[in-house]
């Protein structure tokens, strides 16, 4: 049982570090990026004050229920959560103060005196160079979760314990449909 | 004469003593959501188990999503030890360690993967255990004990039918294999316990329909829903895990207040089993904003609570589950529990 | 159709009441029911049922082991008490080093009194004793029931003697190392109380000393036999263990018979 837990917690560090793709914006010109621009911003506020409220709740929560816990693995639970709760403070704070990753571009843009001409150009231009990097990363996870599973069958090949071997052959099929979630 | 006949049956097999598992064994599958929300996971679309509940809710996503869950009781120490009772490896120490306490246990843990698509999904299970036993008589303790190994496949499908209405499909394969067994302590010390525990093999498939009403038109959401679950066939029939095809009928409502979005719901289910008018109504809610998701629920045989924190990537989740349940010997038990989880997500 | 119905509706409602008073008639929900008063600590009560279903039902092995169950619970044993000797004291009877404790009659005492045919008994039932010296080490870990009490756990071995299932004969074997310890313990007590006194032959003391230790060793011969059908892969072991036990059985109604000659030697004036 200890085995499965460490792999899980494993599975989520990976997953975790391999991050997962944030939601494209679709546009292409410049009215359509500023409409889209403007409802994130709605979103983004709203998303940004739930983050910062459910955060602190979580933190104060796993606080609360770590202390008073008795067993292993509730606390364990209760002490991720903090961490949960602070990281989700930060978050939402970030997306108060600076909102989505296309708000640096549009605050650029909005600022200048272009033609729309030239805003709709750099729109269509940037999404591209967008399409292209999340390309890029969409391949890297496929190749990497394609690898872990590699490394998880082969681990399993050589356990001798039952159960260690399904738990492995479990996260080497996890992680091969990962990497096949992202070719869609 | 022939409806006499047959009020005869029923009389006698309706007296006939049956030992028969603690319906969470017996029925669906194990997840936060089953343990926090009850009966009432029928009635509401979250995503938290791996697909859900209700099959019907299978055409309401959007986007595919790929899911990968641990979840087990806090008592999870004895897992090896009842894994080892159901593969027939177990010895003295086993033994020992099992019932050692001579004290009510129960456990259970279920690893899951499943991927939730636009009209259907898949998931599977290569490992749920469920163990339970209880004990009476301190002097020479009588020790009622259930344990179960399944590993299971589960396939849904469902679609838009026009005017509101889904309908989704259920089809789930498992493979169980289990002890039902009443025995004194020392029957299972002496001769060091070999053979003693002979596991038994079922290999069931269920049939689970769902339809679901879902006006789109109104700020609360309105949902109501029809399921059937635990409807199968088994390739030998055990009266531990007695066939008990399980009727839901509910409605719910979700709609964003505050930061967040809230939903409260009532589900009413019946199955062959069940011995009071009230037991079969069960209310449950939920609040998610941000990160956290708060689920409850509450009807005349178990209540709990629980919490679900998601980033998105991976989620954490805990509750906490009253239940009553019969101990093997006629007897009512209330047993508070506590169930975790740990998720990865796509 | 209704009145055509209607004789078997009254036979199903009659049936029904039928089946619910046989339901509470049941064996097992009367062992339910005896369970219950034990779960409570009203053993009493748990005998009185338990006693009346085994004349009804003398061959049922479940009753008589509720039963002995009861007696011991009324007893003052529970599980809480033994658990921790019963699950590894298979090694009770298992080859130990010769303990280096003395000959349980001192023979110094006896020389200047005893006649030669009971020096010689005693001599020959010390030398056999080895098998009681192991026992008598592990048996410390064991409870102490006192003698009013014990009377119940007679009551229990007696419920289950030769009982058919593995587990009985553990349980039972189980108190009888319960009762073996006791009087063990209760006849060191008065081997001490007697040896103080200078080992007098003519002595009420000493008499019930040699029927304790006799006693003692019929039930640890009992105890091993129900051993060798608890854990047949060992029955060898317990059996030697047994003979061994028999020898000194033999030997304590040879002391005894000594002692009752030494009696009424000791009556004359």
């Amino acid at each position: 049982m200890k085995t499965i837990f460490v792999m899980m917690l494993t599975l989520l560090m990976g997953v975790t570090a391999l991050g997962k793709t944030k939601k494209e914006l679709q546009a292409t010109d410049w009215n359509s990026f500023e409409a889209a621009m403007q409802e994130a911003e709605r979103e983004d506020r709203k998303t940004g004050w739930s983050y910062i409220a459910s955060g602190a709740l979580v933190t104060i929560g796993g606080l609360v229920g770590a202390s008073s816990s008795a067993d292993s693995q509730s606390k364990l639970i209760y002490g991720l959560s903090q961490g949960f709760g602070v990281a989700a403070i930060g978050y939402g704070t970030a997306k108060l103060s600076y909102g989505n990753e296309y708000n640096s571009f549009y605050d650029s843009i909005q600022g200048t005196e272009l033609s729309l001409e030239q805003k709709n150009s750099l729109v269509s231009l940037y999404m591209e160079n967008e399409r292209a990097k999340r390309e890029m990363i969409r391949k890297i996870n496929i190749a990497t979760h394609a690898a872990i599973g590699v490394l998880n069958l082969y681990s399993a090949s050589r356990e001798p314990d039952k159960d260690a071997k399904t738990a492995l052959q479990f996260l080497a099929a996890v992680n091969f449909a990962f990497a096949l979630s992202y070719t869609f | 004469m022939r409806a006499s006949l047959i009020a005869l049956f029923l009389i006698f097999t309706a007296a006939a003593h049956a030992f028969e598992a603690p319906r969470s064994m017996a029925t669906g599958t194990s997840g936060l959501l089953t343990r926090a929300l009850g009966r009432m996971c029928h009635g509401f679309d979250l995503a938290s188990d791996t697909l859900p509940c209700n099959p019907a809710f299978i055409a309401f996503k959007r986007e595919g999503t790929l899911r990968a869950n641990l979840f087990f009781g806090n008592n999870v120490s004895y897992t090896k030890e009842a894994s080892d009772l159901l593969n027939e490896r177990a010895d003295e120490d086993t033994i020992r360690t099992l019932f050692g306490k001579q004290d009510r246990s129960e456990f259970e843990t279920n690893l899951e993967a499943g991927y939730w698509g636009e009209t259907w999904g898949v998931s599977v299970s290569p490992l749920r255990v469920n163990y339970g036993t209880t004990f009476r008589n301190p002097s020479l303790p009588e020790i009622s004990l259930f344990a179960s190994q399944e590993e299971s496949l589960r396939g849904q499908i469902g679609t838009y039918l026009g005017n509101d209405l889904f309908i989704g499909l259920q089809l789930r394969a498992l493979h169980r294999k289990f002890i039902a067994k009443q025995f004194f302590l020392t029957d299972a010390l002496a001769n060091e316990g070999t053979g003693f525990f002979e596991p038994e093999n079922q290999n069931v498939l269920y049939v689970e329909p769902g339809l679901l009403y879902a006006p789109e038109d109104s700020d609360w959401n309105p949902k109501a829903y029809m399921s059937l679950m635990n409807a199968g066939i088994a390739s030998r029939a055990s009266p531990a895990f007695p066939s008990r095809p399980q009727f839901h009928l509910g409605t719910s409502v979700a709609a964003d207040i505050g930061l967040g979005t809230w939903g409260l719901g009532v589900d009413v289910a019946w199955d062959n089993g069940m011995e009071t008018d009230l037991e079969p109504v069960t209310v449950g809610s939920y609040y998610e904003f941000g990160i956290l998701r708060l689920l409850a629920h509450v009807n005349e045989r178990s209540n709990g609570l629980g919490f679900q924190v998601s980033s998105g990537f991976f989620n954490l989740g805990l509750a906490s589950q009253s239940t009553t349940f019969n101990d093997g010997w006629g007897e009512k038990v209330t047993d508070r529990r506590l169930y975790l989880l740990l998720g990865a997500e796509i | 159709m209704l009145k055509a119905l209607l004789p078997s509706l009254l036979a199903c409602v009659l049936l029904a009441s039928c089946a619910k008073s046989e339901k509470d008639s049941r064996p097992e929900d009367q062992t339910s029911q005896a369970t219950t008063h034990m779960e409570r600590g009203e053993y009493t009560e748990a005998i009185s049922i338990l006693v009346n279903l085994q004349t009804s039902h003398p061959e049922d092995p479940k009753i008589s082991l509720h039963l002995a169950s009861a007696y011991a619970g009324r007893a003052g044993l529970r599980v809480e008490n033994y658990w921790g000797f019963t699950v590894g004291y298979k090694g009770l009877f298992r080859k130990a080093p010769e303990p280096q404790a003395g000959p349980l009659i001192d023979l110094k005492g006896f020389e200047s009194q005893a006649p030669k045919e009971l020096r010689d008994a005693v001599t020959h039932l010390n030398g056999n004793l080895k098998e009681f010296y192991k026992i008598r080490r592990r048996l410390e870990q064991i409870p102490y029931v006192n003698a009013d009490k014990r009377q119940d756990l007679y009551r229990a071995l007696d419920a289950i003697k030769g009982h058919p299932t593995a587990g009985g004969r553990l349980y039972r074997s189980v108190l009888g190392l319960v009762v073996a310890r006791s009087t063990i313990e209760d006849t060191a007590s008065v081997f001490n109380s007697w040896s103080k006194r200078n080992y007098p032959l003519c002595d009420a003391e000493f008499r019930l000393l040699v029927d304790w230790i006799a006693f003692s060793a019929g039930v640890l011969e009992e105890l091993a036999d129900d051993l060798s059908v608890a854990f047949p892969k060992d029955r060898a072991e317990f059996k030697r263990a047994e003979g061994e036990l028999k020898k000194v059985s033999g030997l304590t109604r040879e002391v005894n018979r000594h002692v009752k000659e030494g009696a009424a030697l000791c009556a004359r004036p």
